[in-house]
């Protein structure tokens, strides 16, 4: 098992680039957290003013507001690569892919969970909604589920960045094979905002780690297929 | 016993009670549906040979 | 309105074993045609003459020959259209996730084609299979759509199927678009079965509609005998559009070697 540490090895030097890129200019972020509010605004427009339908569904809405914007996120992820065929330069250093993988899954879920947070106090502001089960937890809460968008969502973005029309095909790939993920997630959102009487946060929480494990499973062993060269 | 007939499945389709026009509807919609998806095939094939 | 008693005569007990003869014989030419490269010029054909003189019988048994359901009277029929398609949906879709491991595991344009014909023809008996039970659920359950696990996923697996589709259609260079779309469909199958149990976590206070377990002889073989009409005509179908994509492939690669880029080289 010597191969192991080099592949989280690689994993991490890719993630610090892809951070370090971010790091520079920012823009990404800025422009998520722009869209975010703005989807977030949107609904609160659609629905007119009644509090009690916004404040019932706010996991939902919140995590879509998260979903629309982990589409730009991850479109933006590999325009970087496809640029200067950086990709391509990505592939000649000695890595191993799925340390590509590993790493830019990774900072893609770091940049949707730092995209969350950011919103979350306005979210909790604009739709009324009181955190019953704690802070700290719904943080982890938004990590895992911020995980299980970017494992296949980083495996799409590979895919997309390289067709024709790319900005229609991600999402038209991505959405409906991340619902699974997103039903457990908006479910034990609205638990820690709700409360948690029955005490079924566990078994979402539970079923939201599975969908990881499976998700980061085959993206890991699928990636290397995708940007192999011919 | 009944033997199928095109008399008897005239006569069924004639009266619309307890959703016939809905059973009308989805064997339409079959028929509908493999006949254009067929004669996709056999004009593709048809190009291609 | 007749109603079905559970005595037949002789005469009908023996016709009731008919649907198992003839899914004996098209399920045997399916495996002839499989296994046996010099009799696919024919086997094919035979399957389609089975398969569309089946499917011209196929309305005067559900609609007149068999007697309405109990419960749900005439709209019941709709039934023997509605579940044989789905189960073809679902055949040919797994077909496509066998074809698409396949080709990971080995490349060949073979499995390449065959993943475009089984997703296409499985999305659309998935689609016509998924109107049909809405048009069911109109009359039977007094709306076209509910949130049932069942219904929710067969819609999100015709989404998903379709995306795969366009994939297909975004990309130029052909190894490049058989590899991509191989493990899209790699996700989406394994998808298919997460998103059913999460789907039905999710509502879990609605129950399902429950079917009356015992059902009529008669019934399982009208639908039988629907399923195996519909089973030719999916044998066929998949093989023709097959033929169809592996043509296409073979222009695809025989191209590049044979003209010099147009416009030539910047």
């Amino acid at each position: 098992m010597s191969g192991h540490p080099k592949i989280l090895a690689g994993a991490f030097e890719v993630l610090r680039k892809d951070l370090l890129i971010e790091w520079r200019t920012r823009a990404r972020l800025n422009a998520l957290i722009f869209f975010s509010l703005a989807t977030l605004l949107l609904f609160s427009f659609a629905l007119g003013p009644d509090s009690e339908l916004l404040r019932k569904n706010a996991a939902g809405y919140y995590w879509l507001g998260i979903l629309m914007a982990s589409v730009l996120s991850l479109g933006e992820s590999f325009r970087i690569e496809t640029e200067n065929l950086a990709l391509d330069g990505l592939r000649l250093i000695p890595t191993d892919p799925r340390a590509v993988f590993l790493g830019k899954a990774f900072g893609n879920a770091v940049m949707l969970w730092l995209l969350s947070l950011i919103v979350l106090p306005v979210m909790v502001a604009l739709y009324d909604v009181t955190i019953r089960e704690g802070v700290a937890q719904l943080a982890g809460l938004l990590f895992l589920g911020c995980l299980g968008i970017s494992a296949p969502g980083t495996v799409y973005a590979a895919i997309a960045s390289n067709a024709r029309a790319r900005d229609v095909l991600l999402p038209l790939l991505l959405f409906p094979v991340l619902l699974p993920s997103l039903l457990a997630s908006v479910k034990a959102t609205g638990l820690i905002f709700e409360g948690d009487p029955m005490l079924q946060l566990r078994s979402w929480v539970g079923l939201l780690a599975s969908f990881n494990v499976l998700y980061w499973g085959l993206g890991f062993v699928l990636f290397p297929k995708i940007i192999e060269d011919d | 016993m009944n033997f199928p007939s095109p008399i008897l499945a005239a006569d069924y389709v004639g009266h619309v009670v307890g959703g016939w026009e809905y059973v009308q509807g989805a064997y339409g919609l079959t028929l509908v549906a493999l006949l254009a998806y067929g004669a996709y095939l056999f004009n593709a094939r048809k190009d291609r040979s | 309105m007749r109603h079905w008693t559970l005595t037949y005569s002789s005469q009908t007990q023996a016709l009731l074993w008919l649907p198992m003869i003839l899914l004996a014989l098209v399920l045997a030419l399916i495996g002839v045609h499989v296994f046996d490269p010099k009799a696919r010029r024919w086997t094919w054909k035979a399957l389609a003459v089975i398969g569309v003189g089946m499917a011209v019988g196929q309305p005067f048994l559900a609609l007149s020959w068999v007697p309405p359901e109990k419960y749900m009277g005439d709209t019941g029929r709709i039934l023997y259209v509605h579940v044989p398609q789905v189960w073809m949906a679902l055949i040919a879709l797994t077909l496509n996730f066998g074809a698409s491991l396949a080709f990971l595991l080995k490349k060949s344009w073979v499995s390449d084609a065959l993943a475009e014909a089984s997703a296409e023809v499985g999305v659309l008996f998935g689609a016509v299979g998924v109107t049909l039970g809405a048009l069911w659920a109109k009359p039977t359950w007094g709306a076209y759509w509910t949130w049932d696990a069942r219904l929710t996923t067969a819609a999100i697996l015709l989404v998903v199927y379709s995306g795969y589709l366009a994939l297909r259609k975004f990309i130029e260079d052909p190894e490049k678009r058989a590899t991509w779309s191989a493990v899209v469909g790699i996700f989406a199958a394994v998808d298919i079965p997460v998103l059913w149990f999460s789907v039905k976590w999710w509502r879990s206070m609605h129950q399902t509609q429950s079917n009356p377990s015992t059902v009529d002889p008669l019934m399982t073989a009208v639908l039988r005998y629907s399923a195996t009409a519909f089973l030719a005509l999916l044998a066929v179908f998949i093989y023709q559009r097959f033929l169809v994509a592996s043509a296409k492939r073979n222009e695809e690669v025989a191209l590049p070697e044979a003209l010099p880029a147009v416009g030539g080289t910047p």
